[in-house]
């Protein structure tokens, strides 16, 4: 399945960029660890894509594996822009900013266009697609208010646990709903196995998103993370409202990065002291449920789930991961 | 998803200096009982159920515990 994905990912860019010097750009840019080009990654979104539609439809169709292409291009068009917006994060690669996003950019249009050869493919018209092409704009839109969000919070002296989890969620879960709700769209016209599969795709990204959050807030061995970063994810918004409340003398979230090597102890023993790596699991773990309660409904409508259960149990993560990531 | 009540949750029952944050969470405990949403409530059962089900045995109240002191 993976194979399969990443050729058409392949056969897709060089169908539609005749300009060299930018193809070749996005291939190494693809070719990076993380993203879909590289032999490990997992392309989450492009093969949730293909999943649902062959638990719903069986064996796999054009429109099916085009779908999964339009996913994952959004999904590596998100990374890029994360890649922009966390810059100082660590080293860096060839690419410059504006060069990353440029790529980005012509992530997001291919996305667009192959969502239509995929609706076409799959025989949508009229009225239909034109309902289809407007969800497909919302799912997107909203991945994008996410992103702005991530990036406006930051500024931002104070932030609430509601802002951070509306956050993660546009962007997170608008992106799952749009893989699942699309793959989904190819294989069947049922509203409501259509929406549900949208919700199942929501419920299981934010849950990735959260477990990631989790992860980045604040190891024990690199505390230039989200700690330092202005980042107002979950657990670390739990974290600095923790500190306000203490009225600790952290101005509104930032340990500043020089004085790291002095406060990384510190720093990290406040943040398992106040609970917000607890916080964050649960609030995963309650995304977890949902999305497997989705799964559940989804297996009574259609008397399977396929391979789900097992995509979903492969990104379970354990608590004592979850605990132990420091 | 009512997450401002669980947060609100979460930071009473570290605030009252009896327990440590590991074990803050309702349902990881039954030493400890806090009000919480629904959602959050059955949401540490889980956790912890898998917690328990970990082959090492370790559960997420101790590996916190451990890491914490």
């Amino acid at each position: 399945m993976l194979a399969t994905l990443r050729a058409e990912i392949r056969k897709t860019i060089d169908l539609y960029c005749a300009e060299s010097t930018f193809r070749e750009a996005m291939l190494r840019a693809l070719a990076r660890p993380g993203f879909a080009l590289h032999s490990q990654a997992p392309c989450r979104a492009g093969v949730l894509t293909l999943e649902i539609y062959q638990v719903i439809s069986g064996p796999l169709s054009i429109a099916a594996i085009q779908a999964a292409v339009a996913a994952e291009f959004h999904m590596q068009a998100a990374y890029m822009f994360d890649n922009v917006a966390d810059r100082d994060k660590g080293p860096s690669d060839d690419l410059s900013p504006a060069e990353e996003l440029a790529l980005a950019i012509g992530l997001l249009s291919w996305g667009h266009a192959t969502v239509c050869e995929a609706a076409y493919a799959a025989g949508w018209h009229g009225s239909s697609l034109r309902s289809l092409l407007q969800w497909v704009k919302e799912c997107a839109t909203n991945c994008c208010a996410g992103q702005f969000l991530d990036a406006y919070l930051e500024k931002r002296p104070s932030t609430t646990s509601e802002e951070a989890l509306q956050m993660t969620s546009l962007k997170a879960g608008s992106l799952g709903r749009f893989a699942t709700g699309l793959g989904a769209s190819m294989a069947t016209d049922n509203p409501e196995i259509v929406n549900l599969s949208g919700e199942f795709g929501f419920n299981l990204f934010t849950y990735f998103q959260l477990i990631d959050d989790l992860r980045d807030a604040c190891p024990a061995q690199d505390l230039h993370r989200d700690l330092t970063q202005h980042k107002k994810t979950l657990p670390v918004v739990f974290f600095h409202n923790s500190l306000m409340e203490r009225n600790h003398e952290v101005g509104c979230s930032i340990i500043p990065p020089e004085a790291c090597e002095k406060t990384r102890a510190d720093a990290w023993q406040e943040f398992e002291a106040s609970g917000a790596r607890i916080f964050g699991a649960i609030a995963a773990e309650a995304f977890l449920n949902r999305a497997k309660a989705n799964l559940a409904d989804i297996k009574s409508r259609l008397g399977t789930v396929g391979n789900l259960e097992r995509f979903v149990s492969s990104f379970e993560i354990s608590p004592q991961e979850v605990v132990a990531s420091s | 998803m009512e997450i401002g009540e669980f947060e609100k949750a979460i930071r009473a029952a570290i605030g009252n200096d009896l327990m440590r944050p590991a074990l803050a969470a309702p349902g990881l405990s039954s030493q400890i009982d806090v009000q919480m949403p629904p959602e959050f409530q059955a949401a540490a059962k889980t956790l912890a159920s898998r917690s328990s089900e970990d082959p090492k045995e370790s559960s997420i109240l101790r590996a916190v515990a451990a890491q914490w002191s």
